[in-house]
């Protein structure tokens, strides 16, 4: 009940900020967004019964903004997301905080926060503000969206003038965040669990692990504490940014309602580089990442180490209102085992379970300032990134997958 | 003997020709403005850039910065200008600060003698205008690069 009551408040706060457009100085500001996609996959399901096509690819935003005083700004938005298994549509808030500014060096913001990481995970959430309907997916995965979106916390930041470099723009943070229950992350950790127990529950009586329990049914993700950071060199040259990006946290899995964690998830460093280059017609991005962690479960290690994520993008203005746009995106679950061997060993598992390579295309037309509308491909080499949670009889080394969507902003 | 009339014809002709090739320059450049009492008289494109994209709070004497953009085509030659950007990214931009909570766009009015009018009220104001549109309300800015 108290979620249809909050669908119909945003109901209300769209409708209402639709009748306030963009006049000067307004007191407080409304602004909002509706999208709606379809995604259909070949051979593997891709977070979501998406072989089948499904539409639960939507979001619906409504923003609060406001300057109450001088160097003070407020804001919330909430958010609604349909994901396949995630988010279905229950209103959430999805950021909100004060934001002083003392000058142009150094300002403070309190609350829920986006998380400055890479060049493009604070805007994830807001279809229309990237060329593609999915971010490169080693990066800014959407399996672990929950677990990097937004913290809870304390930031600071400001610009620093950098005067033979350019302008150097800087965001700390430290905080908390809390997993939503129906975070996709939770699928994968259930899924290893239940292949731990498996295993175990094979092994002859005398040889198997006390701490692994006989069953698990599900398990609860929390977080213990996230913090890190991020440098943005906007450079002297035209269009030409750079930014480094680091965050280190902890996160806790307690399976079966668990008093005790049973799990951990280290994130002990996550190192984002990027380079972005724009002109009017042309944007070329590319961003490489090392992610060292530290993951166990029950007690025993199953994952440590760096993965390596990496990709080249590449946006073009054909005319006035289309962007065709290219992207190579690779992400390897372990830096010093690309070619799987090692993991296959491991696991019994094929060596391609370890790496996920993408070729995409895609396209853009803005009707106008509001409507924007979007189709692209993506062609599949590897079933790393959660695709086993997805696809229970094991996933297909090659894959593709179509997404179209549809965004309305004002 | 080529008539009068084709004379005149001809004449006008090349004044639309001049007009069409030099129009832009002479009548549709926009000029950077601010207050009159802004003690300064001359920026640098970078920090006509910063101000613009909400990156500069302050003028040099404590008072906040308050952009100010005007609607229609004078907005595209200023982005493309000024900002060294495409109408398209510009308005991504300011839709980037807006739905994160960073910032909020510059008010939008419709023509020079609005942005005049609000240059001349808000001491911290900095707008552009068609060349010919400045008169005494407001101080035109010289731009170096």
């Amino acid at each position: 009940m108290a979620a249809v009551r909050y669908q119909r408040l945003l109901m209300a706060l769209l409708l209402l900020g639709a009748g306030q457009l963009s006049f000067a100085a307004q007191p407080v500001r409304i602004n909002g967004f509706i999208s709606q996609g379809y995604l259909n996959s070949d051979k593997n399901n891709f977070l979501s019964e998406s072989r089948d096509g499904t539409f639960e690819l939507s979001e619906v935003g409504v923003t609060i903004n406001s300057a109450p005083a001088e160097r003070l700004r407020v804001g919330m938005q909430l958010l609604a997301r349909d994901f396949g298994k995630s988010g279905n549509n229950e209103l959430r808030l999805d950021w909100a905080y004060g934001d002083y500014r003392l000058n142009d060096e150094i300002g403070v913001r309190i609350g829920k926060i986006k998380r400055p990481m890479g060049l493009y995970n604070e805007e994830r959430d807001s279809d229309f503000l990237h060329p593609l309907v999915f971010l490169p997916q080693s990066i800014y995965d959407e399996a672990r969206r929950d677990m990097l979106i937004a913290y809870q916390g304390v930031g600071i930041y400001g610009t620093l003038p950098a005067p033979a470099l350019g302008t150097l723009d800087y965001h700390l943070f430290r905080g908390g965040f809390n997993f939503p229950d129906d975070n996709l992350m939770s699928v994968g950790f259930l899924e290893t669990g239940r292949g731990m127990v498996k295993q175990n529950n094979a092994k002859p009586l005398a040889q198997r692990n006390p701490a692994i329990p006989a069953s698990v049914a599900k398990v609860k993700l929390t977080n213990k504490y996230i913090e890190g950071g991020q440098v943005i060199l906007n450079t002297r040259i035209e269009g030409l940014r750079m930014a480094y990006s680091l965050l280190r946290g902890q996160q806790e899995l307690f399976f079966d309602d668990s008093p005790t964690p049973q799990g951990e998830l280290i994130i002990r460093s996550r190192a984002i580089y990027s380079l972005e280059y724009q002109t009017r017609r042309l944007t070329l991005a590319t961003e490489y990442c090392e992610t060292d962690r530290d993951q166990t479960m029950f007690g025993v290690t199953n994952q440590t180490g760096r993965s390596l994520e990496w990709y080249g993008m590449a946006s073009y203005l054909l005319y006035d209102k289309l962007t065709m746009t290219l992207l190579y995106d690779v992400y390897y679950n372990d830096k010093h085992d690309q070619s799987g061997l090692a993991h296959a060993q491991r696991t019994g598992k094929p060596a391609y379970y370890s790496w996920r390579k993408d070729m995409a295309a895609g396209l853009r037309y803005d009707l106008n300032e509001s409507w924007t509308i979007k189709g692209e491909w993506h062609a599949i080499d590897g079933a790393a990134l959660y695709a086993t949670a997805f696809n229970p009889t094991g996933p297909r080394r090659y894959w593709d997958f179509w997404a179209f969507k549809a965004s309305f902003n004002f | 003997m080529v008539s009068r009339r084709a004379k005149c014809l001809w004449r006008m002709a090349a004044g639309v020709a001049i007009l069409l090739t030099f129009g832009q320059a002479v009548w549709g450049a926009p000029v950077i403005v601010v207050n009159r009492d802004n003690p300064l008289s001359e920026l640098t494109m970078a920090e006509v850039r910063q101000m613009f994209l909400g990156r500069t709070m302050a003028w040099s004497d404590g008072v906040l910065v308050e952009p100010v953009v005007q609607r229609g085509e004078i907005q595209d030659v200023f982005v493309g200008h000024f900002l060294g950007k495409s109408r398209q990214q510009y308005t991504i931009y300011w839709k980037k600060q807006l739905f994160t909570g960073k910032g909020l766009p510059p008010p939008e009015l419709p023509d020079d003698r609005g942005v005049r009018s609000f240059v001349s009220r808000q001491r911290g104001a900095i707008g552009y205008i068609d060349e010919q549109a400045v008169d005494g309300t407001v101080k035109r800015i010289i731009v170096t690069e």
